[in-house]
């Protein structure tokens, strides 16, 4: 099962997925402290934003990631609705993690929309 | 048909701007009118993404960054034109010295309207949400982003459709019924 949560930040993400797939705190691998290569072992990965930052400061491709969260449910802040960042860094930032959300959505069993904590599915494969 | 296509960064906008245009405009017939720049190498990046896009779908391209109503486009009719996009368009109309200035808002509502329907059958037109970072940016910024929402809510009056998308994902603001 592929399932992608997105929002902006602090609208409710983790509650909701923690309730929605029966995860608890060590089900979350955290995008700020996980390691930049190898399997992911948790079944689920929080702050996938942080991931994409962190691999781009040390300059590594995103494009293996697609491949890596095969199989999880990520959970990824929006990051493209602000005025386009004048540092270079944030803007390609913001391009890559836009870019893997749009890749992992279409892949995705299914993707849900947080906003005020309310989830809208906003992509449902049918079985 | 008037459509508008809206969403953040990378969300896919392009791409379903371009299919939906397609859907309804004939090979040979579609006008790409481009309003970006080509300043540095982020701005190239983009359009070799967005040419890469529409690569063998039989569209012409037009360039201009100032002044559309009277641009002199190739064809006299279009089935359709895709023109992307707001956000580009009103940098370059408030602070390109051959811009409208002040009046950049009246001068791309104005250009749209003598695009559509005049010029074409369809109109997609692309813009940008740029309004929810929470930040405050000096007042020219911010009054930059002000006249974009106020592009924004106009266009959308006037659109038959309005999409924004998220991660790729087309949600239906307006008109979903004619999708």
């Amino acid at each position: 099962m592929n399932i992608l949560i997105i929002g902006g930040a602090y609208q409710g993400k983790r509650a909701f997925a923690e309730k929605t797939f029966h995860l608890t705190d060590n089900a979350f691998a955290d995008g700020a402290d996980m390691p930049l290569s190898g399997e992911i072992s948790a079944p689920a990965v929080d702050h996938l934003h942080l991931l994409v930052k962190r691999m781009l400061e040390s300059n590594q491709p995103v494009s293996g990631l697609l491949e890596r969260l095969d199989g999880h449910i990520v959970l990824c802040d929006e990051l493209g609705c602000g005025v386009v960042p004048a540092e270079k860094s944030e803007n390609d930032w913001r391009e890559a993690t836009g870019r893997l959300c749009c890749d992992l959505a279409e892949r995705a069993d299914a993707v849900y929309w947080l906003r005020a904590g309310i989830a809208q599915c906003i992509k449902e494969k049918k079985a | 048909m008037f459509i508008l296509v809206t969403g953040g960064a990378a969300s896919g906008k392009s791409q379903h701007a371009e299919r939906l245009l397609c859907e309804r405009a004939r090979e040979g017939s579609r006008l790409y009118l481009a309003t970006m720049q080509p300043f540095g190498a982020e701005a190239q990046a983009r359009m070799l993404r967005h040419h890469a896009l529409r690569a063998g779908k039989g569209f012409q391209t037009v360039e201009r960054y100032t002044d559309l109503t009277h641009i002199e486009l190739p064809e006299k009719m279009y089935d359709g034109i895709l023109l992307e996009c707001m956000s580009t368009l009103l940098a370059n109309e408030i602070f390109s010295p051959d811009g409208a200035g002040e009046e950049a808002v009246s001068a791309i509502l104005q250009a749209v309207d003598s695009l559509y329907p005049r010029c074409c059958q369809t109109l997609v037109v692309v813009t940008n949400e740029i309004f929810s970072d929470g930040i405050e940016y000096p007042a020219q910024t911010m009054q930059y982003m002000k006249q974009l929402a106020q592009l924004n809510a106009v266009l959308a009056q006037k659109a038959d459709i309005v999409v924004h998308s998220v991660c790729g994902i087309l949600l239906p603001l307006k008109g979903a019924d004619l999708l």
